[in-house]
């Protein structure tokens, strides 16, 4: 019974000396380390298909009893939310057609000009120290690590480990997880822009034969003077955003109570860029935002301003995936550069089922 | 170390596919608060606490290693964690060499909240941050009551893996 005893000290001391040369050695990237973890996912998946199966109505039992008032309060919540997104989400259609033809005009690459595969999530994370999920297709769907991984909302997390028929998706939230974002801020939000607005209303009253309807007309006059700032980028873009509501021709087929609302176009808006890396904070908390540098116009980016990944050579996504929206702007000690904490736009990340992973890598532009 | 390798090894290869099974699937699913109840820390500990300190910390290395390779997370991180969870758990014995079940699966349950605590200690470690905030306060009681729960069955298993028979007292007779 005793014949592997070594003694407490020597069995502690190989022990700790055997992870820190297994740390090390796969935190360089080795081979055989990766070759092992492909073996070992490939000799677990069938226990894994098993207890899936087995453990399946325990499971649904599990939910039935735990989960069933937050699922009610859910259901609830979405309802409400559909409705009020049924209206927004014709215009939006309308604007992402015009959002591709755009790109198309200047030959700019969007997300989607990028080979994707939609995959769907087998797995949470299996410990309480890491925000992953897993998902059911690997190397050989020709996923990769680094891969940005999005759903419906926005960007969910990046590709970290890769097997044959699974992969391993670190969540935005994770606080190993980094990425080069640009934040969006329409100036006239800020404090650069001086602004004066005129608005005229006129109802004119019933006359002659017209006597049972009403006319009601109204002139609205918009003045923007904007201050540059040097060091900064600003581009004057229209705002295409898909998902606000976008301004419609008069040709355009729509019910009347939607295009009754928006018949005029807006002004193109000046649109501070500001980029710095987000990081995560940990599950059930907001995004952080770092910048590099101390820039003179990093104070003045607004709470609701949108954040997106910014692309580049050193990004591992392509530029222009949502993020979120900045919640939270807060001075901190001893620095000008502020806190700003970023909403998650992807939702609820302990929720997910089918993602899509964008098969991007970078310097080669789309597939 | 041998003996270690082709005796218990051969045991504790398959229950360990098992659990980690399990862990990967419904209780990746199933939490309390958020909270991912551990089973694979908690058999490592329960090893621990029936089999005594070497030897746990020998088995909670290994189940901790094949966690490593199943979960993603860098390699020998958490089977150091999951040796020392099982060698508190067996170091606890020093204060009665045979505990009763009850004893046991507290013994196994402090090991497993100390593993807890200590995973986001060696994060740190290896350059990983973030994982130090309030959630503790959840994660290492949830750990110390599921261990608690589930260590009078797994420690008998434990036993049987390293091959462990449960001691008895015995009277002595004239």
């Amino acid at each position: 019974m005793a014949a592997y005893s070594m003694g407490r000290k020597r069995v502690i001391a190989i022990l700790a000396l055997t992870s820190i040369l297994l740390i090390t050695l796969d935190q360089r990237g080795t081979a055989v380390i990766d070759r092992t973890r492909s073996l070992f996912h490939l000799l677990i998946e069938p226990f894994d298909a098993a207890a899936r199966t087995v453990t399946r109505p325990v499971l649904t039992a599990w939910r039935g009893v735990f989960d069933y008032r937050d699922l009610e309060r859910e259901n609830a919540l979405l309802r409400a939310e559909i409705e009020a997104q049924r209206g927004a989400f014709i215009e939006a259609k309308a604007a992402i057609y015009e959002y591709q033809e755009l790109l198309a005009l200047n030959r700019l690459v969007g997300t989607g000009g990028f080979p994707s595969v939609t995959v769907q999530v087998q797995g949470n994370s299996p410990g309480n120290f890491q925000n992953t999920v897993e998902i059911d297709k690997g190397g050989i769907d020709g996923i990769a690590v680094g891969m940005p991984v999005v759903n419906g909302a926005g960007l969910v997390g990046k590709v970290t480990r890769v097997f044959p028929n699974s992969a391993i998706v670190q969540l935005v939230v994770d606080p190993d997880f980094s990425m080069r974002a640009k934040v969006l801020t329409p100036l006239d939000e800020t404090s650069t822009s001086t602004s004066s607005t005129t608005t005229t209303s006129s109802t004119v009253a019933p006359t002659g034969t017209d006597a049972g309807s009403t006319t009601t007309s109204s002139t609205t006059t918009t003045t923007s003077t904007t201050t540059t700032v040097p060091a900064t980028t600003t581009t004057l873009i229209p705002l295409n955003d898909p998902l606000a509501p976008v301004p419609l021709t008069t040709s355009t087929t729509l019910p009347p109570a939607l295009s009754a609302s928006t018949t005029l176009p807006p002004p193109p808006v000046e649109v501070q860029r500001e980029t710095g890396t987000v990081v995560g904070q940990g599950s059930g908390r907001p995004l952080l935002l770092r910048f590099v540098d101390d820039s003179a116009t990093t104070g003045r980016i607004a709470v609701g301003s949108t954040v997106e990944t910014a692309g580049g050579l050193q990004s591992l996504a392509p530029p222009g995936i949502p993020i979120g929206t900045v919640s939270r702007v807060a001075k901190q000690s001893g620095s000008r550069v502020p806190i700003i904490e970023v909403e998650i736009g992807a939702g609820d990340l302990s929720k997910l089922n089918f993602l899509v992973v964008l098969l991007y890598v970078p310097n080669t532009g789309a597939g | 170390m041998r003996a270690f390798i082709t005796g218990p090894l051969l045991r504790l290869t398959p229950v360990v596919f098992v659990v980690l099974a399990l862990q990967r699937t419904i209780l990746s699913e199933a939490t309390f608060r958020g909270v991912v109840m551990p089973l694979a820390l908690a058999f490592a500990a329960s090893i621990g606490a029936g089999c005594g300190s070497e030897r746990g910390a020998l088995a909670g290395f290994t189940v901790g290693l094949m966690y490593d390779l199943a979960a993603g997370t860098p390699l020998g991180l958490t089977a150091l964690v999951f040796a020392l969870a099982a060698f508190v758990a067996g170091y606890l014995l020093v204060l009665t060499p045979v505990p009763p079940w009850w004893l046991a699966s507290v013994f196994a349950a402090l090991g497993a909240a100390v593993g807890e605590f200590a995973q986001p200690i060696a994060r740190t470690l290896i350059g990983s941050d973030g994982w130090f905030d309030s959630r503790l306060f959840t994660v290492v009681p949830v750990a110390f009551v599921f261990t608690l729960i589930v260590a009078p069955l797994l420690v008998p298993v434990g036993r049987w893996c390293m091959r462990v028979k449960s001691p008895r007292w015995k009277a002595m007779l004239d």
